[in-house]
């Protein structure tokens, strides 16, 4: 690294540990924006002092938000780019507007891979295993979501920190939002397999005939259906509920 | 069970409402691993296993993007696996149809937890601003506090929700349970066979995967063929 | 061309657009109408990689972005419009980039003197500019995301 370095190790670990904490002072308005200052301020007290300590805390309350994980990232680009610029170095952009810059697009990439994709395909898993009986599903569920999570915060901010600017050329060749096209293919594979087993083994428990689980899959679209038209899950189960009272009900007083 | 489940309960409900937004987010906070965590500290595992599941696979879908706030899901899982621990009347009803009773009394006031949830976030609008003045006096370890008070409002916010789910969980049980006790037992195995497939048709509404349905369809044709085959 | 959803949000791709509102509207297009991005390269970029594949994403100006979507060739496409401020929304129209709906995101304005809801702040420059779209007869709404309530602007400053 070069002889601008003036942040310790130390400093950087602590730097990427308060970041954990990113979203304690989430708010409306400015969002993650005193997480920021908070994450980097011990790193920024090595940089600056008096006035011009103030000025940059000020520059880095400005509004900020992105993914959890893909912050990590952008604050340690942005933290060697602060870096650069108080050993006196031009910057070719300003770390104001590199920040968010940066913000939005790795707001869209988090949030579909981790969210949308990464965290919905561990849960199927775990639920199946958990369906199954088997206590290690919160683990494996835990595990299968944490590593990449974890692995790409840490290694994301130590690889910010070392390439600031070019961080850009490998957040766009990790392609997260392609992988996180490709693993829904994955998960939405395991949710067939899923419904197969559950419909499967709830009609054996009801003594039926498994010809009936074959019901399960225009039910299931059909379900989807009236959910896609805002109809919500909740009043879905609750009208199920219901519906199975009368029939039981109804069923009885016929067979007295 | 422990000489203090309710203590257990609040202090699991803190813990993983911390890891929804405010730290860390390892997914302690997702059904799946607090109803079972909570079952733990309540002494029975497997109730919270089951809870988990059935919450996890009708919140499957929900994703929290941006700005919005979702319905308090971890909340829901902890209270309703606390409720199912603490108020099972014992036979004849089995526990895991009461489990499925709790289910459906708490699921309605997962919605108090986006209220508080926007509380909170609403409070911590005046964190940065008091950071502003801390930084023009130039009391800058003030920042730390000031953070760190933020995840106090989230977690305040959590036990809140838990809270009124807990209250309304025990209410809606005391009107329910003569009303539909008979009944659980018969429904269970119906419920147990619906309930997943509800959440997962909720998870392939919201999946952004274009030929979700036919992937879908072949895969379930698939598996279930060979399980009548070989099942 | 058909235009499945004309969207002020100054985040303009994130996360709210692509998770929530691509799979509901089933758009095969994003449109980026803004200026100062036009020739902001590495912002570019980043967008272009945060969308997957199979979703074209063309960021240009808002006299491009408008010509664009009015070409003859893009007649099939399902076209969703991004705009940063509602003024470029009305410069669009103007010139002829013709919307039925305005969606209100994300808008944040540190001077703003309105507060509409939790995510919108407008000032009098907006007000003025959604004022002239609402003439111009286009319905305007707040909805963060398709699962939210869909809320009619108007009625939400009238309470403040």
């Amino acid at each position: 690294m070069s002889d601008q370095q003036k942040l310790s190790n130390r400093t950087l670990w602590v730097v990427a540990l308060r970041a954990l904490v990113l979203q304690a002072s989430w708010s409306f308005g400015r969002m993650q924006n005193l997480g920021f200052l908070f994450a980097v301020l011990p790193a920024l007290r090595r940089m600056y002092q008096g006035q011009e300590l103030q000025n940059v805390c000020r520059r880095n309350l400005a509004y900020f938000n992105s993914n959890p994980v893909l912050a990590f990232p952008i604050i340690g680009a942005s933290l060697r780019l602060e870096e650069k610029k108080s050993c006196g170095a031009d910057l070719v952009m300003e770390v104001e507007e590199f920040k968010s810059a940066l913000a939005g697009p790795c707001a869209a990439m988090g949030d579909s891979f981790f969210w949308a994709t990464l965290r919905p395909l561990a849960a199927i898993t775990g639920v199946w295993l958990a369906f199954a009986g088997y206590w290690w599903a919160v683990p494996v569920f835990l595990v299968l979501y944490n590593v990449p999570s974890i692995g790409l915060r840490f290694y994301g901010f130590m690889l910010g920190y070392q390439r600031d600017y070019k961080i850009v050329d490998n957040l766009q060749r990790w392609r997260l939002s392609d992988l996180a096209y490709r693993l829904r293919f994955i998960l939405v594979v395991v949710l067939g397999g899923f419904s197969a087993w559950v419909a499967f083994s709830g009609i054996e428990n009801l003594h039926q005939s498994t010809m009936w689980g074959w019901l399960s899959v225009p039910g299931v679209v059909i379900a989807g259906n009236f959910l896609r038209r805002g109809l919500s899950s909740l009043v879905m189960l609750i009208g199920l509920v219901i519906l199975l009272w009368i029939g039981l009900h109804i069923c009885t007083s016929l067979r007295f | 069970m422990p000489d203090y489940p309710y203590l257990m309960a609040f202090t699991a409900s803190l813990i993983a409402g911390l890891d929804r937004t405010a730290v860390f987010q390892l997914m302690i906070s997702r059904p799946i691993v607090a109803a079972p965590m909570t079952g733990c500290l309540l002494g029975d595992a497997a109730t919270g296993l089951l809870i988990g599941a059935l919450l996890e696979l009708l919140w499957l879908g929900r994703i929290p993007v941006g700005a919005s706030v979702p319905p308090d899901d971890t909340q829901v899982a902890i209270g309703c696996t606390c409720l199912a621990i603490t108020q099972y009347p014992g036979a004849p009803i089995p526990l895991a149809a009461f489990s499925i009773l709790c289910l459906l009394v708490t699921l309605p006031f997962g919605k108090v937890g986006e209220f508080f949830d926007r509380v909170a976030r609403r409070l911590n609008s005046r964190l940065w601003m008091r950071a502003d003045h801390a930084i023009e006096q130039g009391r800058y370890s003030c920042l730390t506090w000031l953070h760190l008070q933020g995840a106090c409002h989230f977690g305040l916010a959590s036990i809140a929700t838990f809270s009124v789910i807990l209250l309304g969980g025990l209410v809606s049980l005391r009107l329910l349970v003569p009303l539909l006790s008979s009944d659980l037992v018969a429904m269970f195995p119906w419920l147990r066979l619906a309930v997943p497939l509800i959440g997962v048709s909720a998870c392939l509404c919201t999946v952004n995967f274009r030929p979700s349905i036919w992937v879908y369809s072949s895969s379930f044709l698939v598996v279930y063929g060979l399980l009548q085959i070989f099942g | 061309m058909s235009i499945v959803l004309a969207r002020v949000d100054n985040r303009l791709i994130h996360g709210q657009v692509l998770e929530a509102w691509i799979p509901t509207t089933k758009a095969d297009c994003i449109v980026v109408a803004n200026n100062d991005l036009a020739d902001a390269d590495m912002r570019k970029r980043l967008m272009v990689a945060a969308v997957p594949r199979g979703i074209q994403v063309i960021i240009e100006s808002v006299e491009n972005s408008a010509r664009f979507v009015l070409a003859p060739d893009n007649s099939t496409r399902r076209v969703m419009v991004l705009f940063a401020s509602p003024d470029d929304a009305l410069q669009a129209y103007v010139m002829g980039l013709h919307f039925s709906q305005l969606n209100l995101g994300n808008l944040h304005r540190p001077e703003g003197v309105h507060q509409l809801g939790c995510t919108v702040t407008l000032d009098h420059a907006d007000i003025n500019s959604l004022t002239e779209l609402e003439n111009r007869g286009v319905e305007i709404n707040l909805q963060c995301v398709p699962s939210d309530r869909q809320r009619e602007w108007r009625s939400m400053i009238n309470n403040k």
